[in-house]
């Protein structure tokens, strides 16, 4: 009996041990941050701060706020990009609230018979949220030299 | 000997023409995403009304529900396009979601799949998914709960003191 309690114990031990690990980074994870400056000195900013830190603009509109880009692929099914959203405060104009969402991009192949003798196979994507990659906290910190 | 060599020799030709008929294709939205979005265009106003989901929003201006759209938004995926003068934003999460936010009040949120996204590449009239009403309406909740405690979070309730003194 004893025995078994042991192995159960060393088992638990070691499962716990093969659990995923939950990715940590040294800075906190940021996805907004208020900066005291007007909105045009911050888009303006944010647009070369992004080309600093590596992205390619893909679309932007600046009376929606809003900035798409990308970043160097990691390899050729993978791709990471980020939504930039500047905020206006038209109560405090000398004050812009930055949002980044960073996401990674994947593609694969799907499979689906749409009819009985039919195999249909298309390239599909995929997104999860990248919080923790690096993209937002090099956004904020290169924002935060130039303002 | 010679019977196994010709049924040997036979039975993978049978064999093969009895399997489905392979289609390899792309969708419009993975076409978009390796073309960096160029060529595409918001849908029309109409066009997203033309979809089921209809929500109300009250004791709240519409600079609030846009905002809180595209920050509900960012955090499902890519926003391909905005524009705050037509009140539409469209996101590709799970789902390419078309968001009209009206200049109303109560402000109202429209939202429609855009299910074009889905068509496929060797043959236009066909979607590579078909989505049925009930998988629809998840969709459009499941939004909707989302925005609703984004607008409102962090405000008084309004609504519980809007008759209080009466």
């Amino acid at each position: 009996m004893k025995k078994e309690i042991f192995c159960l114990f060393v088992f638990a031990f070691t499962v716990a041990g093969c659990g995923p690990k939950i990715p940590t980074s040294d800075d906190p994870v940021e996805i907004e941050k208020v900066f005291n400056a007007s909105f045009d000195n911050v888009w303006n900013n944010s647009l070369g701060v992004i080309k600093t830190i590596g992205g390619t603009i893909i679309t932007q509109d600046k009376s929606a706020g809003l900035v798409t880009c990308k970043f160097p692929a990691r390899d050729s099914e993978t791709q990471t990009y980020a939504n930039i959203y500047i905020k206006r405060h038209p109560q405090n104009q000398s004050t812009a609230t930055i949002y980044v969402t960073p996401f990674t991009y994947s593609s694969y192949t799907a499979i689906k018979f749409p009819e009985r003798n039919i195999r249909l196979e298309f390239q599909d994507i995929s997104f999860r949220n990248d919080y923790f990659s690096d993209i937002g906290n090099a956004f904020f910190d290169g924002l935060t030299r130039k303002l | 000997m010679r019977k196994t060599v010709v049924m040997l020799v036979l039975s993978p030709i049978v064999l093969a023409g009895c399997g489905p008929k392979v289609i390899k294709t792309k969708t419009a939205v993975y076409q978009l995403f390796e073309k960096d979005f160029q060529g595409f265009a918001l849908p029309e106003i109409d066009e997203i009304k033309e979809g089921a989901g209809r929500g109300t929003f009250r004791y709240t201006e519409f600079d609030q529900v846009w905002d809180s759209a595209i920050i509900v938004l960012m955090q499902q995926g890519v926003v391909l396009k905005a524009s705050k003068e037509a009140g539409i934003i469209v996101g590709m999460g799970e789902w390419p979601l078309g968001i009209l936010v009206e200049r109303s009040d109560p402000v109202n949120v429209h939202i429609r799949l855009i299910t074009n996204l889905y068509k496929r590449l060797d043959d236009p009239e066909k979607t590579a998914f078909d989505f049925q009403p009930d998988n629809l309406a998840k969709i459009h909740r499941s939004f909707y709960d989302k925005l609703a405690t984004q607008v409102y979070a962090g405000q008084k309730w309004k609504y519980l003191s809007a008759g209080a003194g009466e």
